[in-house]
C-alpha cells in the first residue's frame, strides 16, 4: 500500500460509507474522484471489504441459538373443540334438569329455594376463588422463573 | 392456533444470532450473553409496547443492548465491592473465536465493537443504527468508520503476532 496522504484521513468515513451503501449521489462522486487517483484509499476499500466478508462469514458459522423452553407448544385445535362440546353438553343437561326440577309439582316450594341457594352458593364461590387465583398470576413476581 | 407469544418468536428468530454476538461481545462471557438474551426474550412476549413488524430488529437489538448495559453496570458495582474473584474468572475467560476477525473483534473497545457488531454481525442500517445506540444517524458513518480502521490495525496485530509464533 503507498502512503496515505493528508487528503485521505478525510475520506475515510466515506470508505466505511461506500462499503455500507450509504453514500449520497455527491458523496459517492467525491469518493470515485478520490479513488482514481488515491492507490491508497482503494487499496483500503478492497482491506475493508475483505475484512467485512471475514466478519459475516465468521458468523455464520456460530450456532443458532434455541430457547426451546420459550417455544410453547401449540394447542391443538381438536382440544379446544373437545373442551367447547363438554361445555354446551353440560349446560344443555344442566338447563334441562334446573327446568325439570322448577316443574316438578311434587317437591315443596321451600326445598326448591333452599336447593337453589346451595347451587348459587356454589357458584358464586367458585367465581370468587377463579377470579382470585386469576388476580394472583397477574401479580406473581416468579411466574417467568424456569427451573 | 398460535399463540402471542409464538407469532413474536417467529418474528425474533432470525435476529437472535445476531443478538446474542451482540450481548456476548458486550458482556465479554457467553453464559451470561445467553442469560441476557433470555431475559429480552420474556420482555419482548410480555411488553405491552411491541414494535410492527419492520421494526421488530432494531426495537429487539436495542432491549437487548440496554439489558447487556445494565448487566455491565451491575458488574461494575459489585467489583467495587471486591466480592466476585470466581466471577472475574468468568468474565475474563476470551471468548472462543475460531476466526481471527471475530477474536480482533473481541479486542477491541466496547464503544468501536458495539457498532460493528451492529453493521457487520446484524446487517442493521445506518437509521436502525442510530435508533438502536441513541445517536445523531450522521455520527454513525464516522464511528463506523474508526471502529473499522482499529479492527483493521488489530487484525494485522493478530496476523503478525501468528508469524512470530511460527
Amino acid at each position: 500500500m503507498t502512503e496515505a496522504t493528508r487528503e485521505c484521513a478525510l475520506y475515510e468515513p466515506l470508505l466505511s460509507g461506500a462499503l455500507d451503501n450509504e453514500l449520497t449521489q455527491q458523496q459517492q462522486q467525491l469518493l470515485q474522484q478520490h479513488l482514481q487517483r488515491c492507490e491508497y484509499c482503494s487499496a483500503k476499500l478492497a482491506q475493508l471489504e475483505q475484512q467485512s466478508a471475514a466478519l459475516r462469514a465468521a458468523q455464520q458459522t456460530m450456532p443458532e441459538p434455541t430457547m426451546p423452553h420459550l417455544q410453547t407448544t401449540t394447542t391443538p385445535v381438536w382440544q379446544w373443540l373437545g373442551w367447547l362440546l363438554m361445555l354446551v353438553g353440560l349446560l344443555v343437561i344442566g338447563g334441562w334438569a334446573a327446568y325439570q326440577y322448577v316443574q316438578d309439582a311434587s317437591l315443596p316450594i321451600w326445598l326448591k329455594l333452599a336447593v337453589g341457594a346451595v347451587y348459587l352458593g356454589l357458584t358464586v364461590l367458585f367465581i370468587g376463588v377463579a377470579w382470585q387465583r386469576k388476580q394472583q398470576a397477574k401479580t406473581d413476581r416468579y411466574k417467568k422463573v424456569q427451573l | 392456533m398460535q399463540t402471542l407469544q409464538q407469532q413474536r418468536y417467529q418474528l425474533l428468530q432470525p435476529h437472535l444470532r445476531g443478538a446474542q454476538l451482540l450481548a456476548q461481545q458486550l458482556l465479554q462471557c457467553q453464559s451470561s450473553a445467553e442469560d441476557c438474551l433470555h431475559d429480552a426474550l420474556i420482555s419482548a412476549f410480555t411488553t405491552k409496547g411491541f414494535p410492527e413488524t419492520a421494526k421488530v430488529k432494531a426495537w429487539f437489538l436495542q432491549v437487548v443492548r440496554f439489558r447487556s448495559l445494565d448487566l455491565l453496570r451491575q458488574r461494575k458495582k459489585l467489583t467495587t465491592l471486591d466480592a466476585i474473584s470466581t466471577l472475574e474468572e468468568v468474565v475474563n475467560t476470551p471468548l472462543p473465536a475460531e476466526s481471527n476477525a471475530l477474536k480482533a473483534l473481541s479486542l477491541l473497545p466496547f464503544a468501536q465493537s458495539d457498532v460493528l457488531v451492529l453493521r457487520e454481525l446484524n446487517d442493521c442500517s445506518y437509521a436502525e443504527i442510530a435508533t438502536i445506540m441513541q445517536i445523531p444517524q450522521g455520527t454513525v458513518m464516522s464511528r463506523l468508520a474508526r471502529a473499522r480502521e482499529a479492527l483493521r490495525l488489530q487484525l494485522q496485530q493478530l496476523e503478525r503476532g501468528e508469524q512470530a509464533n511460527d
